[in-house]
C-alpha cells in the first residue's frame, strides 16, 4: 500500500522556505483554477459556489455546505478531499511553459502534493516579540502581492481584515493590524482548547461536533446553533481574518479566499486532535456519532472528471484518514497559553482528560434567569446584567438542589451586515475588578459567521443564531470560592482587535496600498442579542 | 441505590419514561388538544351527523370504483341526505363554525408544536405550560379569525351545496400557490423565533407576539389548504389527513421547502379526484 500523502503545517513549510514548492504549487493551480470556466468542476467560481451560490435552483452539486449541524466537520472533509483531488489534476494538467518558469514545482511536488493547514494556535501572549513569525499571523506566502518571479500571486487576497479604522489614525498611515501586514489573531479567536475539552460530539447544549438534524445549509432548523470547533476556532478566525466585507467573512465568498482552504484543512486536523485525545486505552476517548442518520447521509460532490461521485460522500466513509489516503504531520495535543514572560514547554493534555464526564441528568435545563429587552453590540464594550432566582422544576428537588451543568445562551442574534468584529464573553466580573475582561471569567468567544444570510427568506435560512456556552467549570469555581453571585448575572462582551505585528519579520508589510490610509472611522454595522440567558440543569 | 444502565444512566421505570418524556417535550398538553378535536371529528363524522355543515362536494355521481378520496366525498353526501336537512341560515354558519373550532386547531397545532416547544423550553419552569398555551391561543386566533371570514364568505358566496367544483377550484389554487416563491417564503418565515423575556406580562406578551408572527407565517405559507377546507366544511377525513400532513411535513421538516412540488401535485391530484367526482 502506497505511503499516506502528509498535509503539513504551512508555518513548517514557510519556516524551510518562502514560498515552499508545496505553497508555490497552491499558487499556480488557484492560478489556473481562475482560469475555467465556472460551470466546470475543476474551476475556482464552481468550487466556492459548492460551498454556496445564491443562484435560484442550483442543483444538488451547489450551496450544499453545512453549519450548524453535526455535518459540519464531515462534508468539510469530504468538500476538502475532492477539492484537493481536483487541484492535484490542475497541476498534472499543468502547461509545460508553467512548469519551466517555476522549476521547484517538479514531479515529485505534484505527485505527492497535499493541502497544507494552517495551525493558527500560537500560545505566546500579545506582548511576545520574539522570536517571529507567530503562526497566528497569516502565512507570509499569502500576504506577498507577487510570486518570486514577479507575477501576482494568487494567493493574495485583497479583502481581508485592515483592522479597526480608529486604529488606522497615526503614523505610519497604513494601519499596522491589517491582516495582510503580519498582524497576529487574538488567542480568543484562534484557540481550540474550549472545543476539544467538548467530551462528546453531540451534547443537549453544545457538543464537539454540532447539534443533530438532517441536511442543514445554515440555518433551515429553528435551533441555529454551532457546535464548539465550529464556533471557535472556526468562525471566529473566518470573521477576524476577513473583517468587515472580507471574502473570508461571508459564506457566500470565503472560499474564494486561498486561505480557506487552509483554514479548514486545520479543522479538519482538529478533529483527529479530538478523537484522539489523550490515548485509545483510556475511557475519556472520544468517539463521533454511530446513528446511521449521520453515517450514512449522502452528500453530492463532482470529481475532477466532472463525475459525480460515488464514494467519499458519507461520513462513514471519510472518518478514517487511511481511506482516504492522507494524514497530518501533527496531531499532538495543542500547548497551553503562555503567560507573558513563559517559554513553551510541549504540550500535555490537562489533567481533566482523565475524568470521565458525569452522564447529563435525566432533567432538561431550566431557565433560571434572562435579560427583557434586547442588547446592540456596536464594536464597544458592552455590560447586560440580569436578575437570577432558583430552579423550581426537577433541579430543586433533586438532593443537593445543586446543578452539575451550568449553560450561558445567547438567543436570536441577527444584524443586516457582519461587522467583522468577534467578541470576547465574561460572566460575572465583579464590579470592583479594574480589568472588565478578567481571564478567570472568561466564557467563550462570540462571533457572526453567516449572520447576513439569516434574514434573506429567498434562501434557506431564517431568523437569528443561538450559541450556547457551557459555563459549568466557572460557575463551580466562584462558587466553591463564594463569589457566586446568587442573585445576578452580569456578562461582558469585549470586541477583540487584531494584535499589532510587533516584532513580525521584516517585509511582513509588503504591501503598498496607500488607498488604505484612507479608510475612514466608519460605525461599526450593529448587532443585535435578542436574549442572554442562564440555564441550570 | 437505582440501577443503572450501562452507559451510567439511572434505568428509569415506565412512570420514570412518562416524567422523562413530559420534562423535555412540555407540548404534549396542546398535542393532546390536538388529538382531542381529531377525536370529536371522527366520532361527529362516525355518526354521521353532528356539527357538520357547510357545501358539501357534490359525490352523489360517484362511481363504485372511485378513489379512496371519491368515496370520502360520496360517503358525506349520503349523510346529507340521510340527515335531509342541509344546514342554512345562521344555525348552518354557526355549525360551520363550530366545525371549523375543530378543524383548525386538529390541523394546524401539529405543526407548530416544535415552536411550541420552543416557547416552553426557553420559559421559566413554572411558565413552560403557560407559555405555551398563549403562543398557541395567539397562533390559533390568526386560524380562527381566518375561519370566520373564510367560512362566511364562502356561504355568502352561495356556493352550489352539491357541487364539487369550488372544492376542486380550491385545491387547484393551492397546488399552484405551492409553487410560488411566496409560499417558500412563508415557510421560511415559521422557523424564525423571537427572544422571550423570563418573567411577567413582558414574558406573556412575548410568547403572544410570537404566537400571531408564527400564525400570520403559517397562513401565508397554508391559507389556501385552509381555503379548500373551508369550502369542503366537514367534507372528508380523508382530505383532511392529506392536508394536515403536508401542512405538518412543510412546516415540521428541516427542508420543508424542497417538498413543495410533492404537495403541489399531491393537491393537484386530489382536485382531479374532487372534480371528477363532482
Amino acid at each position: 500500500m502506497a505511503d499516506r500523502l502528509v498535509r503539513q503545517d504551512v508555518w513548517t513549510l514557510e519556516q524551510d522556505q518562502r514560498f515552499h514548492p508545496v505553497i508555490l504549487a497552491y499558487a499556480l493551480a488557484v492560478r489556473e483554477m481562475r482560469t475555467r470556466q465556472p460551470n466546470h468542476p475543476t474551476s475556482w467560481a464552481y468550487q466556492t459556489a459548492v460551498h454556496w451560490t445564491n443562484e435560484p435552483n442550483p442543483g444538488p452539486f451547489f450551496n450544499q455546505c453545512q453549519h450548524n449541524t453535526w455535518f459540519f466537520l464531515p462534508w468539510h472533509r469530504m468538500f476538502l478531499y475532492w477539492f484537493e483531488q481536483i487541484v492535484r489534476s490542475v497541476l498534472r494538467e499543468l502547461p509545460e511553459s508553467v512548469l519551466q518558469a517555476f522549476p521547484e514545482v517538479d514531479e515529485q511536488t505534484i505527485a505527492t502534493w497535499a493541502l497544507p493547514y494552517w495551525d493558527y494556535w500560537d500560545p505566546r501572549p500579545p506582548t511576545a516579540t520574539q522570536p517571529p513569525p507567530f503562526k497566528d499571523s497569516l502565512p507570509s506566502s499569502f500576504r506577498a502581492t507577487t510570486l518570486p518571479n514577479g507575477d501576482p500571486n494568487p494567493l493574495f487576497e485583497e479583502r481581508r481584515n485592515r483592522g479597526r479604522p480608529k486604529k488606522a489614525l497615526g503614523d505610519p498611515p497604513i494601519s499596522p493590524v491589517a491582516i495582510n501586514r503580519g498582524a497576529r489573531l487574538p488567542s480568543r479567536v484562534t484557540s481550540p482548547h474550549q472545543a476539544l475539552n467538548r467530551p462528546l460530539f453531540v451534547d443537549r447544549a453544545v457538543g464537539f461536533g454540532g447539534p443533530v438534524t438532517s441536511f442543514h445549509h445554515f440555518g433551515e432548523d429553528q435551533i441555529r446553533m454551532a457546535g464548539a470547533l465550529e464556533l471557535t476556532p472556526h468562525g471566529a478566525v473566518h470573521n477576524t481574518v476577513g473583517g468587515r466585507g472580507g471574502l473570508m467573512t461571508s459564506l457566500r465568498t470565503s472560499p474564494g479566499d486561498p486561505i480557506f482552504w487552509l483554514h479548514h484543512a486545520n479543522l479538519d486536523r482538529l478533529w483527529e486532535v479530538w478523537l484522539g485525545r489523550p490515548d485509545p486505552s483510556d475511557p475519556m476517548v472520544r468517539t463521533n456519532p454511530t446513528d446511521d442518520r449521520w453515517r450514512d447521509f449522502e452528500f453530492d460532490f463532482k470529481d475532477e472528471r466532472g463525475q459525480a461521485v460515488r464514494e467519499f460522500r458519507t461520513p462513514s466513509e471519510v472518518v478514517d484518514l487511511t481511506r482516504l489516503g492522507y494524514r497530518y504531520a501533527d496531531v499532538s495535543w495543542p500547548a497551553a497559553p503562555l503567560p507573558p514572560g513563559a517559554v513553551p514547554v510541549p504540550p500535555a493534555p490537562p489533567l481533566e482528560a482523565a475524568m470521565p464526564p458525569a452522564p447529563p441528568p435525566d432533567h432538561p435545563p431550566e431557565l433560571v434567569g434572562a435579560t427583557e429587552q434586547p442588547l446592540e453590540l456596536r464594536g464597544e464594550l458592552a455590560t447586560v446584567r440580569f436578575p437570577v432566582a432558583r430552579p423550581t422544576g426537577p433541579l430543586a428537588r433533586t438532593e443537593a438542589a445543586t446543578p452539575s451543568r451550568v449553560f450561558l445562551y445567547l438567543d436570536d442574534i441577527t444584524g443586516d451586515e457582519n461587522p467583522g468584529v468577534v467578541y470576547a464573553v465574561y460572566a460575572n466580573v465583579p464590579d470592583d475588578d479594574d480589568d472588565p475582561t478578567n481571564d478567570a471569567h472568561y466564557v467563550g468567544t462570540l462571533s457572526f459567521f453567516g449572520i447576513e444570510d439569516l434574514r434573506d427568506l429567498d434562501q434557506d435560512h431564517a431568523g437569528g443564531l443561538r450559541v450556547a456556552y457551557d459555563i459549568t467549570d466557572l460557575y463551580t469555581r466562584l462558587r466553591d470560592q463564594g463569589r457566586w453571585n446568587e442573585r445576578q448575572v452580569t456578562v461582558t462582551f469585549e470586541p477583540l482587535e487584531l494584535v499589532p505585528a510587533a516584532g513580525a519579520e521584516p517585509g511582513g508589510g509588503e504591501l503598498e496600498l496607500e488607498e488604505e490610509a484612507e479608510v475612514e472611522d466608519e460605525a461599526v454595522p450593529p448587532v443585535t442579542v435578542g436574549r442572554v440567558s442562564l440555564f441550570l440543569q | 441505590m437505582s440501577a443503572r444502565d450501562a452507559g451510567g444512566r439511572p434505568r428509569r421505570s415506565a412512570p420514570g419514561r412518562v416524567r422523562r418524556a413530559a420534562w423535555h417535550h412540555p407540548e404534549w398538553t396542546l398535542a393532546l388538544v390536538a388529538v382531542a378535536c381529531w377525536a370529536v371529528l371522527v366520532a361527529l363524522h362516525l355518526r354521521g351527523g353532528g356539527v357538520a355543515a357547510g357545501p358539501a362536494p357534490g359525490a352523489a355521481r360517484a362511481s363504485a370504483n372511485a378513489t379512496a378520496m371519491h368515496h370520502a366525498a360520496m360517503h358525506h353526501a349520503a349523510m346529507h341526505h340521510a340527515t335531509g336537512q342541509p344546514p342554512e341560515g345562521t344555525g348552518g354558519w354557526l355549525a360551520a363554525q363550530g366545525t371549523w373550532l375543530l378543524m383548525a386547531p386538529a390541523m394546524m397545532l401539529p405543526s407548530a408544536l416544535p415552536a411550541a416547544r420552543h416557547v416552553a423550553l426557553n420559559s421559566r419552569w413554572r411558565r413552560r405550560q403557560r407559555g405555551g398555551a398563549v403562543f398557541a391561543g395567539a397562533y390559533l386566533a390568526v386560524w380562527l379569525l381566518f375561519g370566520l371570514v373564510a367560512v362566511s364568505v364562502a356561504r355568502l358566496a352561495g356556493l352550489p351545496e352539491r357541487a364539487g367544483w369550488p372544492l376542486a377550484a380550491a385545491l387547484a389554487v393551492a397546488a399552484g400557490w405551492e409553487l410560488t416563491a411566496a409560499k417558500r417564503r412563508c415557510l421560511r418565515a415559521c422557523h424564525q423565533t423571537l427572544p422571550l423575556p423570563p418573567d411577567g406580562w413582558k414574558a406573556d406578551a412575548a410568547c403572544a407576539r410570537f404566537g400571531l408572527r408564527y400564525g400570520w407565517a403559517c397562513l401565508g405559507a397554508c391559507w389556501a389548504l385552509m381555503l379548500a377546507m373551508a369550502i369542503a366544511g366537514h367534507a372528508s377525513l380523508l382530505l383532511m389527513v392529506v392536508l394536515t400532513t403536508i401542512v405538518v411535513a412543510e412546516e415540521g421538516l428541516v427542508k420543508g421547502t424542497r417538498l413543495v412540488g410533492v404537495a403541489a401535485l399531491v393537491l393537484a391530484a386530489t382536485a382531479a379526484t374532487v372534480a371528477v367526482a363532482a
